[in-house]
């Protein structure tokens, strides 16, 4: 249930019947924020409003004290006066009015109509209470000074006080325990925890179980769960195919940031601004890539421009949401109807991420294909890197030295290519499937003519010659007769040689290998020998067409010299099945007697053959690497080379990535009239923020996302601070001080303690934004240790805080709460997302590609909740039955439903039932003599507390009827024991443990079990 | 927050919860549960009512609302005077030419009500049907188009119509959810998603929420036992989580553990009755060629089928969405594949609900969350909110009616404008509730599902 939105509608019923047309109007009507400051923003402050850097003639109209100054007699306003406010007279100039010709439009009647009324009934500039700065309040009085425990207790009791209520007294210890352990940790306590804090409730005893507590790194989880829901976290990309991306590094990074309380002023900077941070760390890098975790889609066939908008509106309503509470988001298509909030500011504050690499539709395949992506290794992937690199270097080095014998072995190298011979294959013969025409010139050139079809396969065959074939080399080149001159018959000059056959009387020749003078990036010749023919192949556009390229295609044994008789003929098939009459142009095929050729093309080919006292540095550096790269005095390095290059390549592919955040030059940003992305006609803007919150001082420079973030957090910001400790408040209080977490503006709740809400916001950001202490502060309150009373008549709302809130566990935590019970919790902390158990069939509506969902196995089925894959579209089951959110969107508050689904998740899901036989299986380890002790080891064990006489009745009963059935059903037994995946304990009787683990579902299903309070 | 329904948690006796025989348990909370909610019902004539959903915003050129004027001005540019300053989607800024409709109307029935030729057994029943041709909507886009359809607002947070109503009046069955969702998925246009959020219960208590029955995997997702788990034991541990609930709510005085209490009864109800309710072993063949469908395969078809089985155990609320009217390209070819998916089941399930005798207690409506532009978007339809049909049947309806009409060229409702919460106020008005006395107090205001503007009851057609 939204928080608030009752009172938006209270809010909404108030200004519908405003319409702001001449004569419609009265005085008490004229709203500063709604009616006058944005004709004003929108009119005037371009040059008398906040930018220094615009303002002319010192005027500024965005602060009354400013606009009301005596400016020398001549006030701009003159509070009850229009007409003697130069304001006015200035606008109503008929000669030269204001705002100035000839760029601007003279003010519309009834605008200037609601400036003098504004005016006439004193021209009051009052501000939305969220856009004033904090301000330090006065401590208040109270009577019952001895109930206070700290600052903020002051500020509810005085509350309390004026409303004649008392607060709730003070909760009893195991309540205590528990609430803190759920609020800090997400955990239920130990039985341990509580009857030690039970022997010794002293305010010490507090303190020192709240610091065990902060410092867990479950603490960090905890939080981590709430920040998620904000920052929209979530292992899919959200659109149509909803497909896999990298993201857990930024979940790791945010653990670490909780874990070590890292200053909230720091926590914004990094994750916003991460990578502009002079010499950012891999850390920063990996905490910008909270700029990425927009929604994207891979569709085909969407457009980018209309996607690349939608990320930008994205970024745009998750920022204002997580630090502003703003609802900035509703100014897409139109100013905003309550806030001072322009469509142009919604777009200027989308400018900051601008700079953001990315594309508007991702590409379709494989693993790295949400690039940019930082790679994140462990310390031991670092140090295993770092060890094959090492050896890498040191094999180059080998591989880079001179010797007089590899000296002498060049030379000779270059010598057989100056000699070698490439004849043309006498009479050459030409046929193609489908009907390519060409001719061959004297140098055995061909070119092709006449209609190019969409494929075709060219045959060239000849007799064998009568000396030995080693290789075999096609060459491509540029012709004036083809588009942009070729070497191929595509409209750009391209082709792809899909395949390359060689047969001797029929037979299939054998190749050894292949290699090119020039390969287009994911067409490399090798594809070519790949044996399939089509798909993929050799292709060698390269910027502008008409360049000549070749191939070499080394045969595995010499073709065999003609002996007696008629000559082997040999056939060459080319195939080009990529289609769009991707062919070849103009080609030539050679051959040669000599070893290990390598393709070199022309310019190579030149420069071997020219002199070489005339060759450049670079070129005999070129040369000098081409033939290191084919001696066989170097063979041995070279594998050892090539070995560790592929064991570097393993090992990279299992470091993990994250989505990265990478400045380029900023895309040009437009305000976008009614949102509308094709709609080019709108200003183009530079980044910058929604006037009524303030602004970036930046010299002339464009501001950037670092800019943005310092802004957030420079302890001016009038939201950022409140907005937090708000949030913070409602996690441990149940509601927040103000109530409407997600709107600060107009439209949202008033707070119910505006002087304690600053009062911890200024505590934030004095403590130099040490979110451990606010949190420190509440639970160490005598406000927070409240018990749960029932309603009063006097606050039934609960208001005033007179009282804690019960309510039930977020849904991760129902999770991790049955497992912690079951002993089965894994608590490992952090790396990449765990899948567990989840119903078959579940993701059948997910396509491109199909999906099967495979479980985890061994202890990834036990994490904790908040490492589980999170599938925007199809989130598990169990966590969507206890509201957990899609985080499609910020989620400031989730509800708190109680439906049968949730019943059903927790009865039949399998991993409660496994939590259960295994809490049963320990259970029966424990040797409790008794029936009730047993059920006591049981309620201490997940509740905490011993059982009441009819919970031990009501469980001995169950627990005897059962033991029965199973003892008499043992298959069922043994089934039932079966469930999950973690062994059964074989030492303990069937029937026993299946009786046990029906109790253990009792106990993990009770509603108690699963709330706080 | 407290209901003025809710029973005094005191007045139970310990008895009522572990004296009973197994079936008892809960019992006592579940009548609360399924207690009639503020306002006594004034004379009823439906007791439920089945939304076939078509999501994504059907077109209404190419359905029920006939526009030869149109036809005569297909690729013309549209004249300004319709469109100028009028809110448009995906046609923003570009030219606006007319598409004429892209399929001929014929004649049905008696009343010789025309419909486009693609719904030939929606027009055998055209007798029984009120069209409606004038409704409008606030929301251009799915999502929040969905959101207003459903809950009168598009803030999030609001309680949806089917909660509403089970508020209101309470369940009629105590084995399965009072409000019940169906989603299919066609094959011509964009399947648009559908938020969860489309059946949530908002502000209301969380047990009105609405609760989906797939049609792929369990019909309820774990409603099957643990394996090794029998009904019985099932039985005796719903009992005792049941029992020692209760016996905590005496102790915490949480109302919600009486809550949860309901929710485990309806659970573990579920896990019997949805098996049975889904299992189509039973329906003669006569009736599954009715509908046209084997059942079992997630289908409008199959899903129209379940929704009389769902309506004649007694479930208050059936949407039975289909997810594929979103028709921007080629609406010729999408329409003849989503009308193929939709005419049979829909007259089908009118006809069996009619010779059942159900159809006189139960309000049927079909129809989208908008319509579609007279103009096209190269040879599809933008969405559109100015103009869009629904029709309307049982609970006493005149059939073979038509209410309502737009301009020459089907862009604006002209004759009695049916707004979305004047749709809402008459279906409130059949189930016997005035929708402004159906309130709830959140937060100090009486909210309601028509919200604040005037709403009015179309006695036009209820007749």
């Amino acid at each position: 249930m939204t928080i608030g939105s009752g009172l938006r509608q209270w809010a909404m019923r108030l200004v519908a019947p405003l319409v702001l047309t001449p004569g419609a109007l009265w005085a008490q009507d004229i709203d500063y924020g709604r009616d006058v400051r944005p004709i004003l923003a929108d009119r005037c402050y371009s040059c008398h409003g906040p930018d220094s850097a615009t303002r002319e003639a010192n005027l500024r109209l965005d602060r009354r004290a400013d606009a009301v100054a005596e400016r020398d007699g001549f006030p701009a306003i003159v509070p009850g006066n229009p007409e003697a406010s130069e304001l006015i007279l200035r606008i109503r100039d008929d000669l030269d009015p204001m705002p100035p010709g000839p760029h601007h439009e003279p003010l519309a009647g009834n605008e200037v109509q609601v400036l003098e009324k504004w005016i006439a009934s004193g021209a009051p500039f009052d501000v939305h209470w969220a856009y004033e700065a904090p301000r330090v309040p006065e401590s208040p009085a109270v009577n019952d000074e001895e109930w206070l425990s700290n600052e903020i207790d002051r500020f509810v009791l005085a509350r309390l006080e004026a409303a004649g209520i008392k607060p709730a007294p003070r909760a009893d210890a195991r309540t205590l325990v528990r609430r803190l352990s759920f609020d800090l940790l997400g955990l239920p306590p130990t039985y341990e925890q509580v009857q030690e804090f039970a022997a010794d409730p002293s305010s010490a005893a507090w303190s020192v179980l709240v610091e065990q507590m902060l410092d867990s790194p479950h603490h960090a989880e905890r939080l981590a769960t709430f920040w998620f829901d904000h920052v929209r976290f979530a292992d899919t990309t959200g659109i149509h195919a909803d497909n896999t991306w990298n993201v857990s590094p930024y979940r790791d990074w945010i653990l670490d940031a909780f874990a070590r309380n890292m200053p909230f002023d720091q926590f914004t900077v990094e994750q916003l601004a991460g990578d502009l941070i002079p010499n950012a760390t891999r850390s920063q890098q990996v905490a910008a890539a909270y700029n990425r975790l927009n929604l994207i889609t891979r569709e085909g066939g969407s457009q980018p421009k209309e996607f690349l908008a939608r990320y930008t509106a994205d970024r745009v309503r998750n920022v204002s949401e997580v630090w502003l509470a703003t609802t900035l988001g509703c100014a897409e298509c139109h100013d905003h109807k309550f806030d001072p909030l322009s469509t142009r500011e919604f777009y200027g504050m989308g400018a900051f991420f601008a700079d953001i690499e990315q594309v508007g539709v991702y590409s379709q395949s494989g693993r790295n294909n949400f690039k940019p992506e930082l790679e994140v290794p462990s310390a031991s992937q670092e140090e295993a890197l770092r060890e094959i690199e090492s050896k890498i270097d040191a094999l180059d080095d080998l591989l880079t030295k001179d010797s007089p014998g590899l000296v002498a072995d060049r030379e000779e190298w270059e010598n057989s290519l100056r000699t070698e011979e490439w004849p043309v294959p006498q009479g050459l013969s030409f046929q193609a499937d489908e009907g390519t025409r060409a001719e061959m010139n004297a140098d055995g050139v061909f070119v092709a003519s006449g209609e190019a079809p969409e494929r075709d396969t060219y045959r060239l065959s000849f007799a064998l010659p009568e000396g030995p074939i080693r290789a075999l080399r096609l060459e491509l080149f540029p012709h004036a007769s083809l588009a942009r001159e070729g070497p191929g018959r595509a409209k750009n000059g391209n082709l792809v040689l899909t395949e390359f056959e060689l047969f001797l009387d029929g037979k299939p020749v054998a190749m050894a290998g292949v290699s090119a003078s020039y390969e287009q990036p994911g067409y490399a010749v090798s594809r070519a020998l790949d044996g399939e023919f089509g798909g993929a192949g050799w292709a060698v556009m390269m910027e502008g067409a008409g360049t000549p390229a070749e191939a070499i295609f080394e045969l595995a044994q010499p073709s065999p010299v003609p002996q007696t008789g008629e000559p082997g003929r040999m056939e060459i098939v080319l195939r080009q099945e990529y289609g769009s009459q991707h062919t070849l142009g103009s080609w030539r095929v050679t051959y040669t007697a000599a070893k290990g050729r390598r393709a070199l093309g022309p310019r190579l080919r030149g420069l071997i053959a020219g002199d070489a006292a005339s060759r450049t540095e670079l070129e005999r550096a070129e040369l000098k690497a081409l033939h290191r790269s084919l001696t066989p005095l170097l063979a041995d390095e070279r594998a050892k080379r090539a070995d560790l290059m592929k064991a570097r390549d393993a090992l990279r592919a299992e470091i993990p990535l994250v989505l990265q955040t990478r400045a380029v030059e900023p895309m040009m940003t437009r305000v976008l009239p009614r949102g509308n992305w094709m709609d080019e006609s709108g200003a183009v803007v530079w980044p910058f923020v929604p006037l009524a919150l303030g602004a970036i001082e930046s010299a002339g420079a464009r501001p950037t996302r670092l800019d943005l973030a310092h802004w957030l957090v420079d302890g001016d910001n009038p939201l950022v601070a409140r907005v937090l400790v708000n949030r913070v408040w409602r996690l441990l209080l149940g509601r927040g001080l103000v109530e409407s977490l997600d709107d600060f503006g107009v439209q949202g709740a008033a707070p119910t303690h505006p002087q304690l809400l600053d009062h911890l916001a200024l505590e934030l950001v004095n403590s130099g934004w040490d979110l451990r202490h606010i949190i420190r502060t509440i639970v160490t309150s005598s406000t927070y240790a409240q018990a749960v009373t029932t309603s009063s008549t006097a606050d039934p709302g609960n208001v005033w805080f007179g009282r804690q809130e019960r309510f039930r566990l977020d849904a991760e935590f129902v999770r991790d709460g049955a497992l912690a019970a079951s002993g089965l919790l894994v608590r490992d902390v952090g790396g990449p997302s765990v899948r567990p158990y989840q119903p078959e069939g579940y993701w059948s509506h997910l396509n491109f590609p199909a999906r099967v969902y495979v479980a985890s196995t061994g202890d990834d089925l036990y994490r904790r909740a908040l490492y589980g894959h999170w599938q925007r579209q199809y989130l598990h089951p169990s966590l969507l039955a206890f509201d957990a959110p899609s985080r499609e969107r910020c989620t400031c508050e989730r509800p708190r439903s109680n439906t049968p689904q949730a019943a059903l998740a927790l009865l039949n899901d399998p991993i409660f039932t496994e939590a259960a036989r295994v809490l049963a299986g320990e259970l029966l380890r424990s040797n409790e003599e008794s029936l009730a002790a047993q059920v006591t080891w049981l309620w201490r064990r997940v509740l905490q507390r011993d059982p009441r006489e009819t919970e031990l009745n009501s469980i001995a009963q169950l627990v005897t009827s059962h033991r029965i059935h199973y003892a008499a059903n043992g298959d069922e037994a043994r089934k039932l024991l079966s469930v999950g995946a973690s062994p059964r304990d074989e030492s303990l009787a069937p029937h026993e443990h299946a009786a046990w683990t029906s109790a253990a579902r009792v106990v993990l299903n009770l509603h108690e079990t699963i709330v706080r309070d | 927050m407290s209901h003025p329904f809710q029973f005094d948690p005191l007045t139970l006796s310990r008895r009522t919860f572990l004296g009973g025989a197994a079936a008892g348990l809960g019992q006592a909370a579940l009548a609360s549960l399924n207690a009639p909610g503020p306002r006594a019902p004034r004379a009823p004539r439906a007791k439920r009512v089945i939304h076939l959903y078509m999501a994504g915003g059907p077109s209404h050129l190419e359905t029920f609302d006939e526009k030869p004027e149109l036809a005569k001005l297909d690729g013309e540019l549209i004249p300004a005077s319709f469109t100028k300053g009028e809110q448009l989607a995906q046609l923003q800024g570009q030219q606006l030419r007319c598409l004429g409709p892209r399929f001929p109307f014929k004649a049905f029935g008696q009343s010789g009500q025309r419909l486009c030729e693609l719904f030939p057994k929606l027009g055998s029943v055209v007798d029984d049907l009120c069209i409606v041709n004038s409704l409008q909507t606030d929301q251009i886009n799915h999502d929040p188009a969905h959101t207003l359809f459903n809950t009168g607002s598009t803030l999030a947070g609001r309680p949806s119509m089917g909660s509403w109503v089970h508020y209101g009046l309470g369940s009629l069955n105590e084995n399965l959810p009072a409000f019940v969702v169906l989603t299919s998925v066609g094959k011509g246009g964009q399947s648009q998603p559908i938020a969860a959020r489309q059946w949530h219960s908002g502000f209301l208590p969380s047990r009105f929420q609405g609760v989906e029955l797939r049609s792929v995997g369990d019909p309820v997702l774990y409603v099957g036992n643990p394996d090794g788990v029998d009904r019985e034991r099932q039985r005796d541990v719903v009992d005792a989580i049941g029992a020692l609930n209760a016996d905590q709510h005496r102790h915490s005085l949480d109302p919600e553990a009486l809550t949860r209490i309901a929710q485990y009864e309806l659970a573990f109800r579920m896990q019997a009755s949805v098996p049975e309710l889904v299992d189509l072993a039973n329906e003669p063949r006569e009736v599954l060629d009715l509908y046209g469908t084997e059942g079992g395969d997630g289908s409008f078809a199959s899903n129209c089928l379940l929704a009389r089985r769902l309506a004649e155990r007694g479930v208050r609320f059936i949407q039975v969405y289909h997810r594929g009217w979103d028709h921007h390209g080629a609406v010729k070819k999408s329409m003849e594949i989503t009308a193929r998916e939709v005419d049979q089941a829909a007259a089908a399930l009118l006809t069996d609900l009619k010779r059942r005798g159900l159809l006189e207690d139960t309000l049927v409506l079909f129809g989208g969350e908008f319509g579609r532009t007279p103009m096209g978007q190269g040879d599809g339809r933008d969405h559109h909110i100015k103009a869009f049909s629904y029709l309307m049947a049982g609970a006493g309806i005149p059939g073979g009616t038509r209410y309502g009409a737009t301009d020459p060229l089907g862009y604006n409702a002209v004759e009695n404008k049916v707004h979305v919460r004047d749709l809402h106020a008459t279906i409130l008005h059949l189930l016997g509730l005035d929708h402004e006395r159906l309130t709830y107090d959140f937060r100090g205001l009486d909210l309601r599902l028509t919200g604040v503007e005037a709403a009015r009851v179309l006695k036009g057609v209820i007749g």
